[in-house]
């Protein structure tokens, strides 16, 4: 039987994406992700982290972090080289058990990193450009779900079984929502890929979706509910809070362990936010902004800037919105989703069908 | 031990031991819970962790040296349980307290009332992950532990109260920092209103759940909050007024619900509880503003002190419901027994009604509303 190469199975995998591929494009494109994360997503990711701690210390009345740099400004960093340092505790598990909840935690790490590159973070960082790059994101995220459930079931210990169950329910009741809004958005702006969301959304502020569509409006926080729920996130983190049960799936973890399930929650997080930025805020778009008199080598990192600062805006909104409030239980979540943001979701689909037809057929398309 | 290896074997989780060293424990009592799915079908609790036998501590002591141990039995509410000693101990001797004196315990009580109702939103508040207002109450409890820092150098355990009177007046300034607390605290108790008791999200996790009936209350003996959030109006403070309690004006706040609706839940308790400190805030702003002048003690007690023979028996109203202390003396100078009567050793024995048939999820927060203390339920 012919064996392919794996150069060969690989080109196969990339020309079948559209990505036209020649040796060195694959070293290529892996040094050009690592510069990504490098130069842009760790510190964009670092400085949320940060202002998220201080903000959230402001509104409950506390310092946040203060020991390490100017207003505490490099403390991240030195948790981060703490945690390398602690060893492990002796789990009640045998060692192949800790093993598989490592290749577990791993599988977790390449999946959301796997989503996180298929997003495109501005023309110089955008690897996927096709019709299902955004789905590719999403269901690398729903990997990563999967791959937390089995982690917790492994460490035997009832409340990460509890939790991991919990949190693996939340995730496959709110993606239904989430894929809702991505096929109304598509509808909006004729197509999933990046290239034709920033095109439907370039020409003005006011063609951005979320002010183009009052449907795309309606749905806008049905996607932003629906990702907290599905992430795990601030009031819907119930399982991964340890709040509940004083046992979450956070709990389990310690050392490097903690370090890559953070930050691998962290990603997954500013993953959804950018692609969140994409639907409804316009990408790259920025009103006012000469993109053509512009050099490439200013451009790229420009968008990417741009990207990103709306993204942390919007960060910064959600922040303030559900610092203050109570954790849901995961029934709850589960209730809110199916009882409204479903039905919601799918209202927002049918009216943006409907509200595209009427445009066309008045002519202000 | 957290968790029984067949559970796994059996894909069901029946059993969960929660030991007071296991990440899920709620206190220092250990639970063994029978989960059918998420729901808890059946409870064992067991108590005695922090038996300490202070009660036996008293009987080797003197009487000029019991006070610390008093204290000790419950570190918080350490006031409450000192007070109840006194009364006691004044009741029997005949010993009388100068006016002042009973003014300032008063305001101390009260104030502990306080820190001790903060303490116990704060951790329903934690419980329902609402992070946020348990700083906020936390940040309102240390101003007042503040104020016993100035009052006495301790901010639990105060060892304050003496047969007779106090240890000693007021600290300079003490008064006028309690006026600015009892002001900024009105303040904050409508921003707690505002911010958590009928938010969305607190009102799903802890309306209708956790509830415990009338007819439980009166089955079990429970007093002070837990019971007024049922329905059931029962305040020493009123119904059988001690110290100067037959001379101030407050409302005894209790919870009285339409026919139908279940009451004594989590809610319930949250609201009474921030409803009573209230209360205490106005108890404190009319102590304060008549207080006389005179001294704090005129008996001096010293270490051949002696309490006549007999018995004497005393019951306030402590934060987590009625609270007794009964004394035997056989007329030397050291105490013959000390017992007390706590509301905690009650509450833990209805502890497996109220959790019976309730979620996983919701566990921590019932646990947290019945504010259990196993410092004074063991002693």
């Amino acid at each position: 039987m012919h064996q392919l190469h794996w150069k060969d199975f690989a080109t196969r995998i990339f020309e079948s994406m559209g990505v036209t591929v020649g040796f060195p494009t694959p070293i290529l494109f892996a040094t050009l992700l690592l510069l990504l994360n490098i130069g842009f997503i760790f510190p964009a990711l670092y400085f949320i982290s940060f202002t998220e701690r201080k903000i959230t210390a402001d509104l409950q009345a506390r310092v946040g972090p203060n020991r390490v740099g100017l207003v505490g400004f490099f403390q991240g960093i030195f948790d981060t080289l703490k945690l390398f340092q602690k060893t492990k505790p002796n789990f009640q598990g045998d060692k192949k058990n800790r093993l598989k909840q490592g290749y577990f935690l791993l599988v977790i790490f390449s999946s959301v990193f796997a989503a996180h590159s298929a997003v495109s973070y501005g023309q110089g960082f955008q690897w996927l450009d096709t019709e299902n790059a955004i789905f590719l994101s999403l269901f690398s995220l729903i990997f990563s779900n999967i791959a937390v459930y089995f982690s917790g079931v492994l460490s035997h210990k009832t409340s990460n079984i509890v939790s991991s169950g919990r949190a693996f329910a939340q995730t496959y009741v709110a993606i239904l929502p989430v894929f809702f809004v991505v096929f109304s958005v598509a509808v909006n702006s004729s197509g999933f890929s990046w290239s034709q969301l920033y095109v439907s959304q370039s020409s003005s502020l006011w063609d951005w979706n979320i002010f183009s569509n009052p449907f795309i409006l309606l749905s806008m926080p049905v996607y932003y509910i629906s990702g907290l729920i599905f992430l795990g996130m601030k009031p819907f983190g119930s399982p991964y809070s340890q709040m509940d049960l004083k046992g979450g799936l956070e709990g389990q973890y310690s050392g490097n362990d903690l370090i890559i399930f953070k930050l691998t929650r962290s990603i997954s997080y500013l993953t959804w936010l950018t692609i969140g930025t994409w639907l409804f805020f316009g990408g790259w778009s920025f009103p006012g902004l000469p993109y053509d008199g512009l050099d490439t080598f200013i451009l790229y990192p420009l968008q990417t800037i741009i990207i990103l600062g709306k993204t942390f805006f919007v960060a910064l909104m959600l922040l303030f919105i559900t610092t203050a409030l109570p954790q849901l239980r995961s029934d709850q979540a589960a209730k809110l989703i199916w009882k409204v943001l479903i039905p919601i979701s799918v209202l927002s689909l049918a009216g943006t069908a409907i509200f595209m037809n009427l445009k066309t057929m008045w002519g202000l398309d | 031990m957290d968790l029984e290896v067949n559970t796994l074997k059996n894909k069901q989780i029946s059993r969960w031991d929660l030991d007071i060293f296991s990440k899920g424990s709620q206190g220092n009592f250990s639970l063994q819970l029978e989960l059918d799915g998420d729901s808890i079908s059946a409870v064992k609790a067991d108590r005695g962790y922090l038996h300490r036998g202070i009660e036996k501590c008293f009987e080797k002591s003197l009487w000029f040296n019991v006070m610390p141990y008093a204290d000790r039995i419950e570190s918080e509410t350490s006031v409450f349980n000192e007070l109840a000693l006194c009364l006691s101990v004044e009741r029997l001797a005949e010993i009388e307290v100068p006016l002042r004196a009973q003014y300032i315990r008063i305001i101390v009580c009260e104030l502990t009332r306080m820190t001790s109702h903060l303490k116990c939103l704060a951790k329903i508040a934690k419980a329902c992950g609402a992070d946020t207002a348990t700083h906020f109450l936390m940040r309102d409890r240390e101003k007042i532990l503040d104020l016993f820092e100035l009052l006495c150098g301790a901010r639990f355990s105060l060892n304050y109260f003496r047969f007779g009177g106090v240890q000693s007046d007021l600290s300079e300034g003490f008064i006028e920092r309690v006026v600015d607390l009892c002001d900024s605290i009105r303040l904050r108790l409508k921003e707690y209103n505002e911010l958590l008791s009928y938010n969305f999200p607190f009102l799903e996790r802890t309306a209708q759940v956790g509830c415990i009936s009338k007819e439980n209350i009166f089955k079990y003996g429970i007093t002070g909050p837990i019971a007024r959030a049922s329905g059931v109006l029962s305040d020493v403070r009123r119904s059988r007024p001690y110290s100067l309690y037959n001379r101030i004006d407050f409302e005894v706040v209790h919870h009285a619900l339409p026919v139908g609706i279940n009451g004594g839940s989590i809610h319930d308790r949250f609201m009474v509880r921030l409803k009573e400190i209230y209360q205490s805030v106005s108890i404190i702003s009319q102590l304060v503003d008549s207080l006389p002048a005179g001294s704090v003690k005129e008996v001096l007690i010293q270490q051949d002190f002696c309490v006549p023979e007999g018995e004497s028996i005393s019951l306030i109203e402590s934060p987590r419901g009625e609270f007794g202390c009964y004394i035997m003396s056989d007329g030397s100078t050291s105490p013959q027994r000390i017992q007390f009567f706590t509301p905690s050793s009650k509450v833990f024995e209805i502890l497996p009604e109220v959790l019976k048939n309730c979620t996983l999820d919701n566990f921590p927060a019932v646990v947290a509303s019945l504010d259990l203390s196993l410092a004074e339920a063991d002693r």
